[in-house]
This record gives C-alpha cells, sequence and structure tokens, in this order.
C-alpha cells in the first residue's frame, strides 16, 4: 500500500467511524515512513470536513461521535511519535473543557474536545459535573489559554457565571478565555456572565477558539 | 367556549372564538406555589396542588403535569439523583441488554410515574372538562435515551440499528401501557416529549426507519382510547417536519427555532401546531411587553382559523417573572 492510498483509507476510516481501521491504517502509514505530521494533518483535515458536512445536516451527532471516536484511536497510535516530532511541540493552545456542576450531559463537551485536539489544541477534559472550583484550579494547573464549559439545562448554565466570577475573584483570569456552550445558551447568556464567546456546536467552537486566540483579548 | 372544547375544535381545525393559549406551566407552577420541585415530582398532591393554582392565576386553557424526562428512565431501572433546587437528573445509566425485555410494559409504570398518573386524576377531579387536563410523558426514543445515555444510544444508531430498532419497539409497547393508564386516570391528552429527536440527532431516514413506526403505533392507541396525541419536539426539527406530520400525532409541539408559519406550510393539516415563544430568553428575561408583542404576532401569522393553540416552545423555567406568563396568556384573548 502506498501513501496515498493509506491516506485516502484513514480518511475512510475517520468518516465511517472504523474503529478497528484507522488505527491500523494510521499504523501503517507511520510504517511506511511518513511525517506523523502528515497523519495528524490528514486527521485533522477529515475531522473539518465532517464539521463541515454536520453543519449543513448532511450528517448527524451519531455519524459525529462515531468519527470522533475512530479519530481518538488513531491519534492513540500517532500520538507519541507526534509529540516527539519537532511539530508536536508546537501548541495551537491549551484548553479546560467540562460539563458544569449539577449537569452529566457530556455528548456536545466530548464532541468539542475531540475536533479542538483535532485542530492542534491540547485539550484537558475535566468530564462532567465539574464543581465551579475546579474550572479554575485546572486552568491554572495547566495553563489553560481557554476555560470551555458545557450545560444542557437552564438549571446548571448559571454555574458558568459562578466561574467568571471566581476567576475574578482570584484575579486568575488573566489572558485566559472563557468559552460557553450548550443547547440553553445563547450569545447574550454567553455576553451577561462575561464570557469571551459562545458556540452553537463543536465545529464552531473550534472556529471560536482559533478566532480568539488569534487577535488581543478585549477589555 | 371551554378551554377543552376551544381546543378540540383547533385541533380539528375548526374556527375557535379565540385562539386557545397552553403554556408548558409545570416548573414555574411549582415555584408560584412555593412548592419545590423535588417535592412535586415525587408527591401527587402536591403536584396538582401547584398546577390547580397556575390555572387559577392563569387560566389556560389546558394543563399538563410536571415535565420529568427521568421519571420513565427511573422506572425501567436507571439510577436518578434530586438536588435541592434542581430538577431529578439520570446518574446511573442502564446496560443495552436491560432494555431488551417484554417486562418494560409492566416495569414503566413503577417508581415515581404513579405520581405523575394521580396528579392527571386529582386534575380531573377539580377541573372537570373545562380546561384540558393532559399528561407530558417520554416518547420512546427519550427514554431509551435517558435510560442508557445518550452517547450509547448515538453509537447504536450507527453501529447496532437492529438491536435500537427492537428496544425502540419495546419502549413504544410500554410508552403506550403508560399512555393507556393516563387515559384511564382522566387525562384529554398525552404529549409525547422527544427533544432527542432533534434534527441534529435523528436525520430524517433515521427518523422515518426507527422512530416513526413506534410514533404511529402509540398514536393509534391514543386514538382508540380517545385521548389527544401530541408530540413535543425540542430544538430544530425543520429538515423532518414533514414525517413529524404523518406521525399520526394531533398536535406537534414545537421549539422556538422552528419558524411555526413555514411549519404550517410544510404539513398543511396533517397535524395541528402548537407553540413556541422562546423559554430560553424571551419568557424567562424579556419584557412583558416583548412577550405579549411576540405572542400577538405569532397569532396574526398563525391566522384564527384553528389548527394553531398558542403556547411555549418548551416548558416555562421555574423563575420566569409572573407578569410575563399573564402578558402571554393576555396575547391570545380579544
Amino acid at each position: 500500500m502506498d501513501v496515498e492510498t493509506a491516506t485516502a483509507r484513514l480518511e475512510r476510516a475517520i468518516e465511517a467511524g472504523d474503529e478497528e481501521e484507522a488505527p491500523r491504517t494510521a499504523q501503517a502509514l507511520l510504517d511506511l515512513g511518513v511525517e506523523p505530521t502528515h497523519v495528524t494533518a490528514a486527521l485533522s483535515r477529515t475531522m473539518a470536513g465532517l464539521g463541515r458536512r454536520f453543519q449543513t445536516l448532511d450528517i448527524f451527532v451519531p455519524d459525529l461521535l462515531i468519527a470522533a471516536d475512530a479519530f481518538e484511536a488513531a491519534m492513540a497510535v500517532v500520538e507519541p511519535a507526534f509529540l516527539r516530532s519537532e511539530a508536536g511541540r508546537v501548541n495551537k493552545g491549551t484548553v479546560v473543557i467540562g460539563v458544569v456542576e449539577g449537569d452529566i450531559h457530556t455528548l456536545g463537551k466530548n464532541l468539542v474536545r475531540v475536533m479542538l485536539a483535532a485542530d492542534g489544541f491540547t485539550v484537558h477534559d475535566l468530564g462532567r459535573d465539574v464543581k465551579v472550583a475546579r474550572f479554575v484550579q485546572a486552568a491554572a494547573e495547566h495553563d489553560a489559554d481557554i476555560i470551555a464549559m458545557s450545560a444542557l439545562m437552564t438549571t446548571t448554565m448559571g454555574r458558568m457565571n459562578d466561574v467568571v466570577e471566581l476567576l475574578r475573584r482570584k484575579e486568575a483570569r488573566g489572558n485566559r478565555r472563557v468559552i460557553v456552550g450548550g443547547a440553553p445558551i445563547t450569545q447574550q447568556f454567553a455576553d451577561e456572565v462575561g464570557a469571551d464567546g459562545y458556540a452553537e456546536d463543536a465545529p464552531r467552537a473550534v472556529a471560536l477558539a482559533n478566532r480568539l486566540l488569534d487577535r488581543p483579548r478585549l477589555r | 367556549m371551554t378551554g377543552l372544547e376551544r381546543i378540540r375544535r383547533a385541533v380539528r381545525f375548526e374556527p375557535t372564538d379565540r385562539v386557545p393559549v397552553v403554556p408548558l406551566l409545570g416548573a414555574h407552577a411549582a415555584t408560584l406555589a412555593g412548592i419545590p420541585h423535588q417535592r412535586a415530582c415525587r408527591d401527587p398532591a402536591a403536584q396538582a396542588e401547584a398546577l390547580l393554582a397556575a390555572v387559577h392565576a392563569y387560566r389556560p386553557d389546558a394543563i399538563f403535569t410536571l415535565m420529568d424526562l427521568t421519571a420513565e428512565p427511573e422506572a425501567l431501572g436507571a439510577a436518578v439523583e434530586v438536588r435541592p433546587g434542581q430538577p431529578p437528573v439520570v446518574t446511573g445509566y442502564l446496560p443495552r441488554e436491560a432494555l431488551d425485555t417484554d417486562a418494560l410494559e409492566r416495569r414503566i409504570l413503577t417508581a415515581r410515574v404513579p405520581v405523575f398518573v394521580e396528579t392527571v386524576s386529582r386534575l380531573r377531579k377539580s377541573l372537570g372538562d373545562s380546561v384540558l387536563v393532559g399528561a407530558l410523558i417520554c416518547g420512546p426514543l427519550t427514554a431509551a435515551a435517558n435510560a442508557l445515555g445518550i452517547e450509547t444510544l448515538s453509537r447504536m444508531l450507527r453501529r447496532d440499528r437492529d438491536l435500537l430498532s427492537r428496544l425502540l419497539d419495546r419502549l413504544g409497547a410500554a410508552v403506550t401501557a403508560l399512555l393507556q393508564r393516563h387515559a384511564d386516570a382522566g387525562a384529554h391528552a398525552v404529549m409525547l416529549l422527544e427533544p432527542v429527536a432533534t434534527t441534529a440527532i435523528l436525520g430524517r431516514r433515521d427518523l422515518e426507519a426507527l422512530l416513526l413506526p413506534s410514533l404511529r403505533d402509540i398514536n393509534r392507541a391514543a386514538r382508540e382510547a380517545a385521548v389527544l396525541s401530541m408530540l413535543h419536539i425540542c430544538g430544530d426539527c425543520r429538515a423532518s417536519l414533514s414525517l413529524l406530520g404523518d406521525s399520526g400525532a394531533d398536535v406537534l409541539s414545537l421549539d422556538s427555532p422552528v419558524d411555526l408559519p413555514a411549519a404550517k406550510d410544510a404539513i398543511g393539516r396533517s397535524a395541528a401546531l402548537m407553540g413556541n415563544l422562546d423559554v430560553r430568553r424571551l419568557l424567562p428575561c424579556g419584557s412583558p411587553a416583548s412577550v405579549y408583542d411576540s405572542a400577538r404576532d405569532l397569532v396574526s401569522a398563525m391566522g384564527r382559523s384553528g389548527g394553531f393553540i398558542l403556547g411555549t416552545g418548551c416548558e416555562l423555567p421555574a423563575d420566569t417573572p409572573r407578569e410575563n406568563v399573564a402578558r402571554l396568556l393576555a396575547a391570545a384573548r380579544p
């Protein structure tokens, strides 16, 4: 199998959510001697393409979810080599992400995590039902550029405000950006709680993260 | 004309003296009555007291039970946690095999589900036929999602469709048994809650192949039980409207992302439409005047010749200002 064929096969495996074929083909590409960045670029390109198809309702959440599974399986193969490479030392930005306290709905958060990782961000997943103080603590621990919060219930979205408030009280916001998302969240809500941005879905969250780290912070 | 008559005529696309108005008042009603949510979803007397207080305060044309998407999953075996000041949440999901049994029809009638059936009975005793009394119950897809976890369900949609199809058939039969129980308790209507059937998750192909057969069976059972069948979808379902119109539901209750006049064009007279003022920003945070104007605009756009019930896109948040709810109701009255 040549590089071109294997790359196309990897992309198809991600699109089909094939958790066995994707890591096998990623390994095959490494065995052919390609740079790890060739593999990560193919993975990133494929996930971005799926994100665009999701926004036009050509595919749906289940398709994105199984593609994310296959992406993570392939990344597990290529990541050690990638991190040792020159390109692997470049971090687009560090994100801590979690579902706010009282909320256990992780689907959207997981898709954002994978899409951000596919785009070159370093992502630390705090999981679900994350306490207010834990977001702030983790942001400091990982020197995060972005704190990303998700909520699916109107009764829990107020926790986002609490995180922003705690960041302010502890003078821990600095240049950190806060982004929010989830079914009940709107841009207006994001503005009211003092978040730097809101994204309606995972692909838009990636675009938002890129935009926020690409321009000076407004105070 | 009573509220019940008004809604029945509207559902038959017949003219009414005014447009019927039915906000989903559950959580707000509990707040209004000073009854903690966690008590209202466990105590039928408390829930009925809260809902009756809301009927007396606002005079809607219908009253529905509290929206609780954890009651059926809990009855099916999922672990549910109640925290002070918050609605219950599922904290422990079931393995898929736990739903692959014909015991679901019995199991779904256990745990807190009887609270809602008893609430319907109490509402009917107090209200008779003056307003429509309805039960909100999980549809089969949402019951599966909340019992198994949405991620498990999403993966099954692509990797294990045969099993998912079988589980949805079983859950459809269980929901039908629950519907019958509500009909026996005196419900005039049952609204199936299917927030998971939003288009982002369930595309047309999946809806048609996996969910629609169950919905049609449930709606057929509702007709046989002389109960109005309503189907509520949260979020954006514009791409699936024509299929939803063919589900056999008498009423589609749609969320604010859907343009209702466009939905009316899309489904014709296959179902009446209900909705859909925004419960995320407009009702909890907007001014009373903006609520009134939005409601009047919607009534004007939907016409007054039947087939439309003015309402909310989903259940009202508990802390919605009372004046905003009152102005929504006022907008339906000449």
